[in-house]
């Protein structure tokens, strides 16, 4: 079908940007981390806004690391029921559970929203140019994408204990990146 | 009501982050607080700089646990360790443990090595059902080990509350029940070579030559950062730093094992991990300290002091606690929600909050391979492509080896005090 092509070209290009984003951004904290160590170390000297930049990436790596987990399938959870039921029950179950997670997500979102227009009227620090709420950003964006993902696996799931598509066939593409 | 079906969203598999998200909402809207300020908790992750450790950890972890370094490890210990007694099941023990407190208590261990290691000991002879728990569960007391994750994350939530638990101290305090659970599986596993008549290999100088140059470049990385940690040497954040770009540098610049457009791929899973557990700190984190203002703690503990009287009896019901605990929730779940309730109740009963953290960790640690949950048994399951069951069997007698040394560790404060002054 024509519109699963383009469907599969959209899941792998988000799939090879979040490796990208991801690896970047662990990769760009090693390095300014390791050239403060440097510059402290050799130089007695250091950078002011790296200090401050690598807080805000682990801010990053914390909202796009939970993104890539919905993805992958992978959050950690308490799951002691589901094992227990028959496939079509226990999708309906992961439905349910899914659409209160995409609920959580979207309030947390708007809470995040409400927090950075909190912080434009008391944070005046700026880093690197930028005031710190336009870096806080990422919390409301990455919410509303996770709800978004969570949203899509319900529906995923709720097909499945509807008997639409084979057992099994929502998480495999689950690890693919799909959703 | 609303927190009743949150509570059992979160026994039908919702993931734990949400649940706590839903349980903050909650509390917060009785109390009147604006919920914007749950997301205010969260950005507190940003301030909070031994934090910075866990991604940079995990990201050097997962590094050499994808490129050939574990296969270079085994055959140094093989060639170090192997002409002992129970060698190879020794070599197992030695070299899981250190990928554990590594990778972060996350199966990494088990994929890393257990392709390795599973083999090996059946060359040796040894049974299936052995080797399958030897692998299965050989490698969990790494979290008392520095650079473990869990060892950390318990470092960053009990000190704000007991400042007696400095970093120092509770990694020092790991070090001796740690070893200890080492010598006991390595025990275990000497007894079986025995019990089956296992003979022992020859040691080679040669080999031990051979093997060390070959893991010339990783070998310096866990004695560098284990010798500095433990001796006051380096600091923590530093011995983080060192080790991710220490690992980039050695498997993609030198030995190129690990290729540039793998190192995506890698860091994701990474930082899955990383992740899922501090999204779950931060919402812990508002949680908390709603608990805290709402003076939950001083509640527990006056509930818990009107039936317990003796410490004995107080160290012997939090093992049973926390191995129910094990079973059913991960120890970083754990972490971030008990121990804030964990450390009042620990100081009425004179419990130093180090030694607390070593039983809690090496309480849990257990949890990995304890049914239904146990992490470690999916994970095996997978890899070795057997039932649930059967590994569940595998695991009991180590299980049982596990817990001789755990009473050991709650009961016997020495072991975890004497060096952490």
């Amino acid at each position: 079908m024509p519109r699963d092509g383009a469907l599969r070209r959209c899941v792998t290009a988000w799939d090879a940007a979040e490796r990208v984003l991801l690896g970047g951004l662990a990769a760009g904290m090693v390095i300014l981390a390791a050239l403060q160590i440097v510059l402290r170390t050799f130089f007695r000297t250091g950078l002011s806004w790296i200090e401050p930049l690598l807080g805000i990436g682990l801010l990053w790596l914390t909202m796009l690391g939970a993104l890539a987990a919905t993805g992958l399938r992978k959050h950690i959870s308490m799951d002691l029921v589901s094992h227990l039921l028959p496939p079509r029950p226990r999708a309906a179950a992961a439905a349910l559970v899914q659409l209160f997670a995409a609920f959580l997500c979207a309030r947390l979102a708007l809470a995040a929203h409400a927090f950075i227009g909190l912080q434009r009227e008391t944070e005046t620090s700026t880093l690197l140019g930028a005031p710190v709420w336009v870096y806080t950003w990422v919390v409301p964006v990455a919410f509303a994408l996770l709800a978004l993902r969570f949203v899509l696996h319900a529906a995923l799931s709720a097909a499945q204990a509807a008997g639409r598509t084979a057992p099994g066939a929502s998480a495999d593409a689950g690890r693919d990146g799909a959703a | 009501m609303m927190t009743i079906f949150v509570i059992l969203l979160a026994l039908l598999g919702a993931p734990i982050f949400a649940v706590f998200g839903g349980l903050a909402f909650e509390a917060y809207a009785r109390d009147g607080i604006a919920p914007s300020l749950i997301i205010s908790e969260l950005n507190r992750l940003a301030t909070m700089p031994l934090l910075r450790t866990l991604p940079m950890f995990a990201l050097g972890g997962y590094l050499l646990a994808e490129s050939r370094a574990p296969e270079r490890l085994l055959r140094l210990s093989r060639a170090a360790f192997g002409w002992l007694p129970g060698g190879m099941p020794a070599v197992a023990v030695v070299a899981c443990t250190l990928f554990t407190a590594f990778t972060g208590a996350s199966g990494v261990t088990i994929v890393a090595l257990g392709g390795l290691l599973l083999p090996a000991l059946r060359a040796d002879r040894y049974g299936e059902r052995f080797s399958l728990g030897l692998v299965t569960s050989g490698g969990n007391l790494g979290v008392l080990f520095v650079p473990s994750l869990p060892l950390i994350l318990y470092g960053v939530i009990a000190n704000p509350v007991e400042s007696a638990v400095t970093m120092e101290r509770l990694f020092l305090a790991g070090l001796l029940p740690g070893l200890l659970g080492i010598l006991a599986l390595g025990l275990y596993g000497a007894w079986t070579a025995k019990r089956g008549g296992i003979a022992r290999t020859p040691f080679s100088v040669r080999e031990l030559g051979a093997a060390l140059w070959a893991a010339r470049w990783e070998a310096p990385l866990p004695v560098l950062v284990l010798a500095g940690i433990y001796s006051g040497t380096l600091v923590l954040s530093d011995a983080a730093v060192i080790t991710a770009a220490y690992a980039l540098v050695v498997e993609c610049l030198i030995l190129r094992e690990i290729r540039i457009r793998d190192l995506g791929r890698i860091a994701r899973d990474a930082m899955t991990l990383v992740g899922g557990v501090l999204i779950i700190l931060g919402m812990g984190m508002a949680i908390t300290n709603w608990l805290i203002d709402q003076e939950v703690p001083q509640q527990v503990l006056a509930a818990v002091r009107a039936h317990i009287h003796s410490p004995v009896t107080f160290l012997l019901m939090l093992n049973l606690f926390l191995l129910l605990v094990g079973c059913a929730m991960d120890i970083y779940t754990a972490t971030i929600v008990i121990v804030p309730l964990l450390l009042p109740l620990g100081k009425a009963y004179g419990v130093d909050p180090v030694h607390l953290g070593v039983i809690f960790l090496a309480n849990l640690a257990i949890g990995y391979v304890t049914p239904p949950v146990g992490m470690n048994l999916f994970i095996a399951a997978i890899r070795f492509d057997r039932p649930l069951l059967v590994l569940a069997r595998a695991s009991l007698p180590f299980i049982a080896v596990l817990l001789a040394v755990l009473a050991l560790i709650t009961y016997v404060p020495w072991l975890s005090l004497v060096l952490a002054r």
